[in-house]
């Protein structure tokens, strides 16, 4: 059964890429999208996915308060962050938040599912 | 012999001693048997050094000083006499550093020397102290300074390996991996949730400060070594994985590293460096322009880690050549020390934020205009002790620098607590010069009269300077700060003090920008500190509250700065800009990306009269002209 994902970018191009990527990859289905971190905190409560890719710089609450958030409800929870190029010490902190790992824009299919399967296998 | 070439050494070297001296040498209250260990020691380096150059004079005052330090160590009081003597030797070997620098030689500091040890010798003789005069340290201090002296004791911020033996588990990581050092933290924690005693080094901070691309897992060896290694390969980015199991004494990496903890390099190579490092960037940035959109949709990936690579190699130079202002701070506090036995006003300087680093070529640009206010205040601000103990004041002046960043921009404060300046005596004589007519010049605020001061024509008068207390030399000060692109702010209080704040744009640093544009085909910057938000207008609607619009943010409203009121889409975006009398909307119509940038300034006088901090070069070869927030909200009522 493929995993199921809850896709959290205050981009819908980025939700989008996304998506496409891992459902073409024929492992993981998105249950859920999330424009935001507040929105994403909520979704996680009612759609308990397997996986979360969480943005980083978002409106409201951003993806490192949200995944600290996610993490204080549901301690198992896994959430890979996306990053851009140059956000290193963004990514060193939300992984010291509890981030299990990141994939960085722009996004290649490859590298993407090969992160998200180790998450998942991890 | 030829010594001259290692006349650069000696002086940084020595310098360094010196400064350590300096910062040791406990004023009052009991010393502590350890520092004045590490204060012997300095000392004793110096004496040794200065006699194998043939400055005898340096040697000699250090011997004393060293005798002193020896005599302290072994648990003799220090008298308050001694103190002062050990402060003043600093002093003179300061003094004596720079006649080597100037002349090569310290023949010329005889007369200071000569009195300074004397001075030593008449403190360590009074009675109360009944230390033996000043004379060969002899194997006491060879012995001591062996000790202290001895191999370097490893400094290293990570945990000592657990005992007993320990296998390796080198780890490479793929060379296009964008952020090796994010990686290596993933991989730690995986590491250890399987073996929790594992240590990764070198530590994560020093493999982000290095930009290291390898590093070793140490670990207890055991039956599922092979199993750790076999999964670390199957992670992503890993591009190889080494085991090596445990052998007899237990290895640690990087215990080579510390037989050489820095090494010297001069500034020049440094600032050859940064140029070749700025020269790739251009490159790349022309190479990236020339090719077409589909090549450079190809290559995107491997021009933006190339980007990412020659960024971090410059940024690393740039940090290289930062200096901490400690080395400014103790110059000044000499000078305030000069001056108050010279002028009789007993007078502290106190320094907050000194840690701060800024490059080497900004501090030294820095040195003379605070020097000069520090002369000013020494020399008019502050009163004399008679006229501050009627004035009701403590008898010694307060001197305080104060260095602080602000988000783009360096803030150095300098302030005294003497009598201040009087405004009133600037307007009369703004009259009396004919400068402006009595009417005009009744309506001269406080912020302008004081403005009046750094006026070149007008501070150079001799009647203005008494009569205000101040003025000698500001427009020195003033144009001094403004070549580096800043600008001199003052406030003063009759009777309370005055504050001088140079206010100095960190500009040579790459700073990161949202590019953005309007109507039009420009290209324009904020700094992305400056920026809280981005909101997309297709989900927050503008609305009108009144005659003012706002943005509404989920359940904020946010007020949008009206400055360049061109028609904005839905296309547009919002950028919340951060102000601390109330964050605003810029509203644009295209955000484009963010992107570190040198920041060039534009020359005087446009960047005083406007809200732009300057121009530029995007990597797309284009030119962005980047805004100053803070300007915009600051004027948005003008």
């Amino acid at each position: 059964m493929p995993h199921k994902v809850l896709v959290v970018d205050d981009a819908m191009f980025m939700r989008a890429m996304i998506r496409d990527i891992l459902v073409n990859s024929g492992a993981y289905e998105v249950v859920g999208e999330a424009a935001n971190g507040q929105e994403a905190v909520e979704q996680y409560r009612s759609l308990s996915p397997d996986l979360v890719t969480m943005d980083i710089v978002m409106p409201q609450m951003d993806g490192i308060e949200a995944t600290r958030e996610i993490l204080k409800q549901s301690p198992k929870a896994r959430v890979v962050m996306c990053s851009a190029l140059g956000q290193e010490a963004l990514v060193i902190e939300s992984i010291a938040a509890g981030a299990k790992d990141f994939i960085v824009k722009p996004f290649s299919a490859e590298k993407v599912l090969k992160v998200l399967d180790s998450v998942v296998a991890g | 012999m030829d010594l001259s070439k290692y006349l650069e050494l000696y002086l940084s070297e020595g310098r360094e001693h010196v400064s350590l001296l300096r910062r040791g040498l406990p004023l009052e209250g009991p010393v502590s048997v350890d520092a004045v260990t590490d204060l012997f020691r300095h000392a004793h380096s110096l004496k040794g050094m200065a006699a194998s150059m043939g400055f005898e004079l340096t040697s000699r005052l250090s011997h004393d000083l060293e005798a002193l330090l020896d005599h302290w160590r072994k648990g003799a009081e220090a008298t308050p006499q001694q103190r002062a003597a050990a402060l003043d030797a600093v002093d003179v070997l300061d003094a004596c550093m720079d006649a080597v620098e100037r002349q090569s030689s310290d023949g010329a500091m005889a007369p200071r020397v000569e009195a300074s040890v004397a001075g030593l010798g008449a403190a360590s003789a009074s009675p109360e102290a009944g230390l033996p005069p000043a004379g060969p340290t002899g194997t006491e201090a060879s012995k001591a300074a062996a000790t202290v002296e001895g191999p370097g004791r490893p400094v290293t911020g990570s945990p000592p390996p657990a005992p007993g033996p320990r296998a390796r588990i080198k780890v490479s990581i793929d060379p296009s991996c964008p952020l090796p050092a994010a990686r290596f933290m993933v991989m730690a924690e995986r590491v250890k949730a399987e073996e929790p005693s594992a240590v990764l080094e070198p530590d994560l901070q020093h493999i982000v400060k290095a930009g290291l691309r390898s590093a070793v897992f140490l670990v207890p060896p055991g039956p599922l070594l092979k199993d750790l290694a076999l999964s670390l390969r199957s992670l992503p980015d890993v591009a190889d994985v080494d085991l090596e199991q445990a052998s007899a004494p237990p290895l640690r990496s990087g215990t080579e590293g510390t037989l050489v903890q820095s090494m010297r390099v001069s500034p020049e190579d440094l600032d050859a460096l940064r140029e070749q490092a700025s020269d790739l960037l251009y490159h790349l940035n022309q190479f990236e322009a020339a090719l077409g959109p589909e090549e450079k949709r190809r290559h995107h990936f491997w021009l933006e880690s190339e980007r990412v690579h020659l960024n971090r190699l410059f940024d690393r130079v740039l940090s290289m050549r930062l200096v901490s202002f400690e080395v400014l701070a103790e110059r000044l506090g000499r000078t305030a020390r000069e001056l108050s036995s010279r002028l009789g006003k007993a007078a502290s300087l106190t320094v907050s934020g000194a840690e701060e680093r800024v490059d080497r070529g900004l501090l030294e640009r820095l040195l003379d205009p605070l020097n000069h206010l520090v002369r000013n205040a020494m020399d008019h601000g502050l009163e004399a002790p008679e006229e501050r103990r009627r004035e009701g004041k403590a008898e010694g002046g307060r001197l305080t620098l104060d260095i602080r960043r602000e988000s783009e921009a360096l803030l150095i404060s300098f302030a005294d607590d003497g009598r201040g300046i009087d405004v009133e005596a600037i307007r009369q004589a703004a009259v009396d010069r004919g400068l402006f007519a009595p009417h005009e010049a009744a309506l001269l605020d406080h912020t302008k009269l004081l403005d009046l001061l750094t006026a070149p024509a007008f501070s150079t008068r001799k009647e203005v300077t008494d009569v205000s207390g101040r003025g000698v030399g500001l427009d020195v000060v003033r144009s001094a700060v403004e070549s580096l692109g800043g600008h001199l702010e003052m406030a003063s209080e009759k009777g309370r003090g005055s504050r001088f704040t140079l206010v100095i744009p960190s500009a040579t640093t790459l700073t990161r920008v949202l590019v953005f544009g309007w109507d039009d085909e420009v290209r324009y910057g904020i700094p992305a500190s400056q920026i809280q938000h981005i909101y997309p207008l297709s989900s927050a609607p503008l609305v009108w509250s009144g005659t003012r619009r706002f943005l509404q943010a989920g359940e904020e409203l946010l007020p949008v700065l009206e400055w360049r009121a061109g028609p904005v889409g839905r296309d547009g975006a919002g950028l919340r800009l951060v102000h601390p009398q109330g964050d605003r909307v810029l509203l644009v119509s295209r955000v484009y990306q963010g992107e570190r940038v040198v920041i060039m300034p534009w020359g005087a006088p446009l960047e005083m009269v406007s809200e732009w901090m300057g121009g530029a070069l995007l990597a797309t070869g284009e030119i962005a002209y980047v805004l100053d927030g803070r300007v915009l909200i600051r004027r948005e009522g003008d």
